[in-house]
């Protein structure tokens, strides 16, 4: 099972839209990030109808603000409800935050009624918490609403008097009631948890319900914020693609810099697609655009494209040669080799995967490289894995299709994708390093030796 | 009462000691007793963890803080559930220290706790805006032992600081000390026109010209030693502007760089300077001015003339020695509670 934890520091950068969301509550990062991913498509279709449903409350300002103002109180009391359930007796504190529980919980409730004027509850996909009526009735002797507590007077007639005499008392006889305060405070919380313990359950499903209106608010928020969108999810096996497709990291990077990102358009076809073009043409952009709208609508975010049609696959492999599995003492094509077997056998053991692959087998000689990419490209269109591999290789002789990133023109990047059917690979690197100020007898002569061959 | 006055008119306060046992634990509760909690809000807490009953160092007792009904206060769970007060919980934070979650509480009559809150500066500063939050008025820290960071002008808007026989035994050498660091808190402030652009760079070395051009020494971001610094600090320049700690080795440097009269060594706050005494006298031979990014505002200096040993320094000498250096009222708070209790 993969978990929003294990991708999050991918290489296709989906911490920077991790840490972009606006979660109100810490304690909902932490249960993000131990999300799984989701793989059915019905799955991956009702968490976006709560994203739908959470713009409704975005569209009514004043209402966010008490919704995502109340979700900042809530935290991580898991131990505590454990406690509550094995039937401990609660401290202060603890009986302190479950008060602050249900009071959110009830607040939020009262918060999301409106919205449920027009339609039936039960339908709704947005996570309600429970009602914690009698919780607060217990934690809340006087009716005050208030999040505060200590043992209140009002559970001992005993106890209450007792406070009353000790601030006439000097410090000998102040030190014996304050033992005495202390022993009937202790049976009142015992009290107090046995007959919170029935409520334990709910309580932690209240508590879950929470965090996740916090996270799907806060998902909606980034939709409407950046104009994302939400993808048509299609079956197991369906081909989709992308239309105006970008990467929101790179252009907040290049908008810093005065540049524009141009959004690429991209289809998946029944076989390989392989990705040509000149080195700094964007080629592994794209790979790492593919990867992680990929895995932005298996973790029920909306994607930075103007539309999109996604199927959901069983794992996705983002794989780029340089750094692959460095930290395992592998060599880089060693490492490589291993990661893309590992994607192999996962295509083979009957799993519905993605496989984008960036320049693999660039470290090694020419003749077997080329060899070695066009195998996999076959072997994983056998697999029906769905395959993007960029590469500098010239791919002959096998079915595939062929991509070009358009290159230069007119002295501008245009990072968009052209079919190029059997074309080939473009000669452009020489021209690139000539561009980029290198020496011109070395290129003179690079120039000469390529044309020669 | 001027002291108190003072105290009433910031938003947050640290007090802070010079050394361990200098008397801060009695002067927070000199303040404490006296503060005007019918009118105005009141929270206090503590950096880090020093809430022991006796002191791990010397084994003196160690005073636990006396609150008044109505004011508020912060600590670790542990020190909340084993308070001697009787109180009403109003949060419990994310932030966690060795003895917990730090919990915050409102006294509902007279007791004593004691007190662990936030351990970091960035801990600290949510804290004073989370009190302000809940409506307090006025914030008190209670400033680790030797660690000043707490009184940075960058977390408290004021401070008082606490000294005392802890620090030496010898009269004049507690005098010495104590001007030296009061003469560092009490720096004049940079008011040259790279002001708001230093204010804006926490890390680095940076050389400045005489026509005010910026430039970084190394790569200007990382953390150096002082001998891998390559590049001349002082020789045709105006000054240097130290993010980060300002030591006697760097200073040493910056003098035999050869800076001499009007150069100026710019520092964030008085919190990142580690001077000696020595290195002080240095700059001031050399006409070398030390100037600070951000002022702190020192409300009082307060005195113990009690050493943990039991040694007991004359007070009204001690009293006038420093009175007579130092810009700030200086307070023996023994003396002043004793008088309070003989009006009484």
């Amino acid at each position: 099972m993969i978990r929003f934890k294990d991708i999050v520091d991918s290489k296709c950068g989906i911490r920077f839209y991790f840490e972009g969301l606006e979660l109100s509550s810490g304690f909902s990062r932490k249960v993000l990030l131990e999300t799984p991913m989701m793989s059915s498509p019905e799955q991956i279709r009702l968490s976006y109808v709560s994203v739908l449903e959470a713009v409704r409350i975005l569209e009514d300002y004043s209402l966010y603000e008490s919704i995502t103002d109340c979700l900042c109180g809530v935290r991580d009391i898991g131990l505590t409800l454990s406690r509550l359930e094995r039937g401990e007796t609660l401290d202060e504190i603890e009986l302190f935050e479950i008060k602050r529980l249900a009071l959110i919980s009830d607040k939020i409730r009262n918060l999301l009624e409106p919205l449920f004027l027009c339609s039936d509850k039960s339908e709704s996909c947005l996570p309600v918490p429970e009602d914690c009526t009698e919780v607060i009735g217990v934690l809340d002797p006087d009716g005050m609403r208030i999040a505060s507590f200590y043992i209140y007077d009002s559970y001992s007639r005993e106890l209450a008097s007792l406070r009353m005499r000790i601030k006439k008392m000097d410090a000998e006889q102040r030190r014996h009631a304050e033992l005495e305060v202390s022993d009937i405070e202790a049976g009142i919380r015992a009290g107090l948890s046995a007959s919170l313990k029935p409520h334990a359950a709910m309580l932690s499903s209240s508590l879950m319900s929470l965090v996740r209106l916090d996270i799907v608010i806060a998902k909606a928020k980034m939709m409407e914020d950046k104009g994302y969108v939400i993808p048509k999810i299609l079956e197991k096996g369906g081909k989709g693609g992308y239309e105006g497709l970008f990467h929101p990291q790179i252009a907040e990077l290049l908008a810093s810099e005065g540049r524009s990102f141009q959004p690429v358009d991209f289809s998946f076809s029944s076989n390989t697609t392989i990705v040509v073009g000149m080195n700094m043409g964007g080629k592994s952009v794209v790979l790492k655009m593919l990867a992680l709208a990929q895995y932005l609508v298996q973790f029920g975010f909306a994607v930075p494209a103007t539309s999109a049609k996604v199927s959901p696959k069983e794992n996705v492999f983002l794989i780029s040669g340089d750094a692959e599995r460095s930290e395992e003492g592998l060599s880089s094509f060693a490492g490589e080799m291993k990661s893309l077997s590992a994607a192999v056998s996962c295509a083979r053991s009957g799993q519905d995967v993605l496989v984008l692959a960036d320049e693999p087998a660039r470290t090694t000689n020419p003749i077997e490289g080329t060899a070695l990419v066009s195998a996999l490209a076959v072997t994983l269109s056998e697999l029906n894995a769905a395959t993007v591999i960029a590469t500098h290789y010239d791919i002959t002789g096998i079915r595939c299709r062929q991509l070009r990133v358009k290159g230069f023109s007119d002295g501008k990047m245009d990072y968009s994708l052209v079919d190029v059917g059997e074309a080939g690979v473009p000669h452009e690197a020489i021209d690139t390093a000539r561009r980029l100020g290198a020496d011109s007898r070395w290129m003179d002569l690079a120039r000469r030796y390529a044309d020669n061959r | 009462m001027i002291l108190i006055d003072d105290i009433v008119k910031a938003h947050s306060v640290s007090v802070v000691g010079l050394e361990k046992n200098t008397g801060k634990t009695e002067c927070l509760n000199y303040i404490i007793r006296n503060l005007p909690v019918e009118k105005r809000l009141f929270a206090v807490t503590s950096i880090g963890v020093d809430g022991e009953t006796t002191d791990a160092v010397t084994g003196t007792s160690k005073p636990e803080i006396f609150l008044r009904e109505g004011m508020l206060f912060s600590t670790s769970e542990k020190h909340y559930l084993q308070r001697h007060i009787f109180s009403e919980l109003l949060d419990v934070s994310d932030e966690s220290t060795p003895l917990g979650r730090v919990v915050t509480a409102k006294a509902l009559g007279y007791g004593k706790v004691m007190l662990s809150g936030p351990s970091t500066g960035k801990g600290l500063e949510r804290w004073i805006k989370d009190m302000e939050h809940l409506g307090v008025g006025t914030a008190i820290i209670d400033g680790a032992l030797s660690r000043l960071s707490s009184a940075s002008p960058s977390i408290s808007e004021a401070m008082i600081l606490t000294t005392g026989a802890a620090l030496s035994a010898s009269l004049p050498e507690l005098v010495r000390k104590t001007v030296h660091t009061v003469g560092l808190i009490m720096s004049p402030v940079y008011s040259g026109a790279l002001a708001g652009t230093l204010a804006g760079i926490g890390r680095g070395i940076w050389n400045i010209s005489h026509d005010d051009a910026l430039k970084a020494v190394g790569d200007g971001g990382s953390a150096f030693s002082v001998t891998s610094i390559k590049a001349n600090l002082a020789k045709g320049f105006r000054g240097v502007y130290i993010a980060g700690a300002v030591t006697d080795r760097l200073i040493d440097r910056i003098v035999s760089d050869g800076a001499g009269e009007g150069f100026v060594i710019i520092a964030r706050d008085f919190t990142k300077v580690f001077m000696s005494p020595s290195r002080r006298a240095v700059l001031e031979k050399k006409g070398i001015r030390l100037e600070l990014l951000q002022a702190s505002r020192l409300l009082a200096v307060c005195i113990n003339p009690v050493s943990p040993n039991g040694m007991v320094l004359d007070s009204s000498r001690l009293r006038e020695a420093l009175s007579g250096e130092i810009p700030v009222p200086v307070y023996d708070l023994f003396k002043l509670d004793n008088l309070e209790s003989s009006r009484q």
